[in-house]
């Protein structure tokens, strides 16, 4: 190594760094160009969660004035069976719905990337749940479902079976379907991620893997899969915070019943807060509920890091 | 230079983003005079002085979705302004099911309405109504209206609304079917209707004989006809009944109609209970079903052939009487427009608009004499005005969770649980959701 550029990259010969004060003031027409993003961001996010944090020490029940119980609320959670059993059913419905979405979307996502006749209508096709809305989805499956007007039981009437299933009047049956339905609207949202992730895989890889004599399904689990596992993680993160967001379906088509076997946790914290009026106690749930988000996209993040390796 | 604009730019920006546009009564006296016709002759309030005194006033009203934009709304509000244009209205619809959200939403952050749409007596309970007693006594016309209507106001001798419309349950069946199956006359009591149940429902026929609802208000109907409540009043005392032994009998025997019998679908799992009886009976699949006047002219206009055949009876029961629906107007805590807002809510029950309500709209009236009205001489309506003289309100409401509790318990017996557990356990959760409002 030449001399010359071990001292021009010594940190002590550098030119002295202008103070930190006339950087700012360099800038601060840009800052003023992302004060009103800055501001929204803090009105609509950072004041709300810290105010929530501040509440959830609190025993809230409108219009009267919050008044100071310390960890009340946490002790009191941990009695709540109903939110431990919510926490539980979201973990199912979580888990249910990104498996078969995910699955779903890379196999259907590997089949558009196909120069297929009339492909594009299918893009269009597979698209339609996500830009449904959820309520209109939740609808559809009530029509399909129902136990006596819904349209499966009375195709299955029909074939002969006398007494055909309750879909949604049993746990187990209640929840697969809102897995389901889950799934479907998963499925819908990530192929379009998938293809363009898909798309941007070199084809010479397959070129030269087919030259190898590899078959189509170790061509996907050695160049497709690892090519798209980055854009797989992202899906997987996106996946189970939107699962822990679910309640307009389950609001609709089971109203967390039967058993309480669909009660979601947003459920559960929408109802303590707005229906029975804790509203620190809903405070307070939605508080341990996002570390818990936190804690299961980092364990995923760090079993994908994992699979990378 | 640049900079300078563009500093000036974003100080007016703040500025206006920060300028207040609140509008609220200005304060300029206006010369409302009488009108030259007679206000009462056309079914109308009274003119008043003390609304005509008010200087300009600006009201905001939030009224339920299916009311805010009806004809007979919509042309009493017009009237009332071209009475006292000093009152100015702005009307806002809100789903019915948000309302008490939004109600304790404004109440808490001081920009409350001057008017509400719900259950007065919920409201008054939780803190989020004003008290308007006096304007009652102004008015002096308490007598005109249906005992029950007034209880939906009314919470611990506190009147905080007025109520604009009321409606009750009622048995709804197939004469026609009925005749066929040799039954002559509508049951009377709880066994009977199992008994008859059970004769008119035909596997054959793909026909149950009745359809039940997991609808906790619904359900509290059947416990009214059965004589008794699922709270206990001792004046201002309030006490949760909700495991009385003839409550647990009666979800006992009408959940068995699904359970045990097979003599009804099981209700399905939604919130919402009651477009499944209405589409199973309007399509030959069930013979009866319990629910309200409402019915009667959905039946018509969806079902008409089921309509042919559609009897109306009182609810089975050993007692009489049900629960009584409907909803009332109150004036959210802390409107400084109490006097205007009170006036506007006599002209909404006023005899002229509360029966454009009644023909246009399915909503009864709330003034016992509007049903000497010759449209209530049709005789499917009838079991429904002798079953609204002894409604009873459903008060649980006061008390969200309890009320939750009740609802959690029918739906678990209609799904397999036991009765007796599931009451007990929303007693337990009532008890002490009473003792917390306390």
């Amino acid at each position: 190594m030449k001399a010359e550029s071990v001292t021009q990259h010594n940190p002590s010969t550098r030119p002295k760094p202008r103070k930190e004060f006339h950087k700012l003031k360099d800038y601060t027409s840009s800052y003023l160009f992302v004060l009103p993003a800055l501001s929204f961001l803090t009105m609509f996010s950072i004041i709300p969660i810290i105010y929530l944090i501040w509440l959830s020490f609190y025993s809230y029940s409108l219009p009267s004035p919050p008044e100071f119980t310390g960890l009340g609320n946490y002790t009191q959670m941990l009695k709540d069976k109903l939110f431990i059993k919510s926490i539980g059913n979201t973990l199912v419905y979580t888990a249910g719905s990104m498996v078969i979405g995910l699955s779903g979307a890379i196999a259907v996502a590997v089949l558009l990337n196909r120069k297929l006749k009339g492909i594009r209508l299918f893009k269009v096709f597979y698209f339609l749940p996500t830009i449904t809305s959820e309520v209109i989805t939740a609808m559809i499956f009530l029509w399909v479902f129902d136990n006596n007007l819904g349209i499966l039981n009375y195709i299955l009437k029909v074939a002969g079976v006398e007494n055909p299933p309750a879909w949604l009047l049993q746990p187990g049956t209640a929840m697969l379907i809102l897995i389901l339905i889950g799934a479907w609207r998963g499925t819908a949202y990530n192929i379009p991620i998938f293809l363009a992730a898909l798309q941007a895989v070199p084809q010479s890889l397959y070129e030269a893997a087919r030259i190898d004599g590899a078959n189509a399904w170790k061509q996907f689990w050695h160049i497709t899969l690892p090519s798209i596992m980055h854009i797989l993680v992202y899906c997987m993160v996106m996946s189970v915070i939107g699962s822990f967001q679910v309640v307009a379906v389950v609001d609709i088509l089971t109203n967390g019943g039967p058993m309480d076997s669909t009660m979601v946790a947003i459920k559960h914290i929408w109802q303590q807060a707005f229906e029975f009026n804790y509203v620190g106690y809903g405070a307070a749930l939605s508080f341990v509920l996002f570390p818990f988000l936190l804690f299961v996209t980092w364990l995923q993040l760090k079993l994908s890091s994992g699979k990378d390796k | 230079m640049k900079k300078a604009v563009l500093y000036l730019f974003i100080t007016l920006l703040v500025l206006a983003g920060c300028q207040s546009n609140s509008e609220g009564s200005s304060g300029e006296k206006m010369n409302v005079e009488p009108p030259d016709r007679d206000l009462a002759a056309d079914g109308l309030p009274e003119f008043n002085e003390k609304v005509a005194d008010l200087p300009k006033t600006d009201l905001e009203i939030w009224l339920a979705a299916d009311y805010v934009n009806t004809a007979p709304i919509k042309d009493a509000i017009e009237e009332f302004k071209e009475v006292y244009p000093n009152i100015s209205i702005k009307t806002v619809g809100i789903e019915w099911g948000d309302m008490p959200n939004k109600i304790k939403l404004a109440v808490s952050s001081g920009a409350v309405p001057d008017m509400g749409h719900s259950h007065a007596f919920a409201m008054g309970a939780q803190g989020l109504a004003e008290p308007v007693d006096d304007l009652w006594e102004d008015w002096g016309e308490e007598d005109k209206f249906l005992p029950g209507g007034i209880e939906d106001v009314v919470w611990k001798d506190v009147k905080y609304g007025m109520p604009i419309d009321v409606n009750t349950t009622i048995y709804l069946y197939n004469k026609k079917v009925f005749e066929e199956n040799g039954i002559t006359e509508p049951p009377k009591t709880l066994d009977e209707l199992v008994e008859v149940s059970k004769k008119v429902t035909s596997k054959e026929d793909g026909r149950y004989g009745i359809v039940t609802s997991a609808s906790g208000w619904s359900f509290f109907g059947n416990v009214v006809a059965a004589g008794t409540n699922n709270l206990k009043f001792d004046g201002d005392n309030i006490t949760a009944n909700l495991n009385d032994p003839t409550i647990v009998e009666t979800m006992e025997k009408f959940t068995g109609l699904a359970t045990k019998d097979k003599a009804s679908p099981v209700p399905p799992p939604q919130q919402r209970q009651t477009d499944h009886p209405v589409a199973m009976f309007g399509s030959g699949r069930a013979a009866s079903f319990i629910s309200g006047p409402w019915d009667i002219a959905r039946i018509k206009n969806e079902f008409p052939q089921a309509y042919e055949d559609l009897a109306t009876a009182p609810l089975p029961g050993g007692g009489e009487g049900s629960v009584l629906g409907g909803g009332s107007l109150f004036i959210p805590k802390g409107s400084e427009n109490k006097v205007a807002s009170f006036e506007l809510m006599k002209w909404f029950v006023s005899d002229k608009y509360a029966m454009r309500l009644a023909k246009e709209e399915g909503r009864h009236p709330v003034k016992a004499h509007l049903y000497e009205d010759e449209f209530y001489d049709d005789p499917l309506l009838k079991p429904y005005v002798d079953t609204l003289q002894s409604a009873i309100p459903y008060k649980l409401e006061a008390f969200p969770e309890a009320n939750d509790a009740w609802g959690k318990a029918l739906r678990a017996v209609f799904d397999g649980a036991d009765p007796k557990k599931q009451l007990d356990k929303a007693q337990e959760i009532a008890e002490q959701a009473i003792e917390k409002s306390n």
